[in-house]
């Protein structure tokens, strides 16, 4: 019991010595959880870095310094100058999460301008990070559809549309499966390869008249890595290399496991002379 | 006429589900849809007068440019805006016809287009790092 309370007055008394309204912990806590919802949807690594050092700068803290890369970040922060708080998080998991990386954006700005305070900070981000997507069912749809109007923009007629169509809904329920596995994306990629080409080669096979490059790359544009590159492009010019090469590769290893994927169906279906 | 009318629909329609599966914020998802349109109207017309690497790189900085605008007047990350639009102009279809010569074993034409497609995304790389720079350059330290 005595020990509870002194460990009370030492928190109190810690408390009085930071010259702010907010405990370093506290803050740390805020700082970590926006950094990670940023990395883990999507977001560039200086868009990570920029919202750490605004969130410390609105609170006078004196030292606040910060490495992120795709895979993980670190932070110290100094109040006074003399104590460091350091913290290591791991980004296991990436996904594209837009809305996200957006509401995170704008509780930063609430926490710089003081309209909200970090207690509110920490439980708006709690309730961003927490979220699930919402309605699965109708993603699926909508990744059909985006791949089936790609196939009609890539000369698809009525038929090519409904094959895409369906093409796109398996593509996008099956990497939903593989997103699990710990491979990062490369299996995702491979499989989703080997069905859309597996699909647009039977139904032209059995219908003749279909015509599978359309399907083909229809299906392929919504899975193709746009994201990272264009956070390869703005990260490095930046002067965030190790993150630039770190985007710029995981672009290019889910374009080239798409690619294989589906060459090696073509591929087999040539040389079973199937066209 | 109609063609390109078509496409522009199919561009549309293309990237606004593209934009609803990368869950983008709603009240952004016609802006960006239209933007898509636009610059793969671009694209399609300096690719069809000029050059295809210009009208990648033509396309792309239309795109960018009005990322980088509607960042601004939203108060949201560019990337929202850039990524769903830039989508229809990434040149899926030169990297599928390098991977379908090689596959043919025709690998003097799985060179050539291999590199043209190589060639096309640079142009669209360089095109975004320099609105990025001069979006940066503006800005002058405020954050988006």
């Amino acid at each position: 019991m005595n020990i509870v309370c002194f460990n009370d007055i030492i928190l109190f008394r810690r408390k009085e010595v930071i010259p702010l309204e907010v405990s370093a912990n506290n803050l740390l806590k805020v700082i970590k959880l926006a950094a990670q919802i940023i990395l883990e949807n999507g977001g560039e690594t200086y868009r990570a870095e920029e919202t750490i050092k605004f969130i410390g700068r609105a609170f006078n803290i004196k030292e606040i310094e910060s490495i992120a890369t795709p895979t993980g970040f670190y932070i110290t922060v100094s109040s006074d100058g003399n104590e460091n708080n350091t913290l290591v998080k791991r980004i296991r998991k990436r996904t594209i999460d837009l809305h996200k990386i957006n509401d995170v954006n704008q509780v930063s700005r609430q926490l710089s301008e003081h309209s909200i305070t970090l207690d509110e900070a920490l439980e708006k981000l709690q309730e961003i990070y927490e979220r699930k997507e919402s309605g699965i069912r109708y993603n699926v749809l909508y990744a059909g559809l985006s791949s089936a109007f790609f196939a009609l923009l890539f000369g698809g007629h009525v038929l090519e549309f409904f094959t895409a169509l369906i093409t796109g809904i398996i593509v996008s329920m099956v990497s939903r499966r593989f997103e699990n596995l710990q491979s990062y994306q490369f299996f995702s990629s491979i499989f989703s390869g080997l069905i859309i080409a597996c699909i647009a080669v039977f139904v032209t096979f059995f219908s003749k008249m279909v015509n599978y490059n359309s399907i083909i790359v229809g299906c392929m544009m919504p899975l193709l890595p746009g994201l990272a590159m264009t956070n390869a492009i703005r990260d490095t010019i930046r002067g965030d290399l190790i993150s630039g090469i770190a985007r710029a590769t995981e672009a290019l290893l889910v374009a080239s496991s798409l690619a294989a994927g589906t060459g090696v169906t073509i591929y087999m279906a040539y040389t079973m002379g199937l066209f | 006429m109609t063609d390109i009318l078509l496409d522009l629909i199919y561009c549309f329609a293309a990237s606004l589900f593209f934009a609803l599966i990368m869950n983008t914020p709603k009240n952004t998802l016609m802006h960006t849809s239209i933007v898509a349109s636009i610059g793969y109207l671009i694209y399609l017309s300096c690719s069809a007068q000029l050059n295809t690497t210009l009208g990648f790189f033509a396309g792309t900085t239309f795109v960018a440019m009005m990322g980088e605008i509607f960042a601004r007047r939203f108060k949201m990350p560019a990337t929202i805006f850039i990524f769903p639009a830039i989508i229809p102009i990434v040149p899926g279809l030169g990297l599928y016809e390098t991977m379908l010569a090689f596959v043919q074993n025709d690998i003097l034409s799985a060179l050539e287009i291999g590199a043209d497609t190589i060639f096309n995304i640079v142009s669209m790389a360089i095109a975004m790092a320099l609105v990025s720079a001069a979006a940066i350059k503006m800005k002058s330290g405020k954050m988006n």
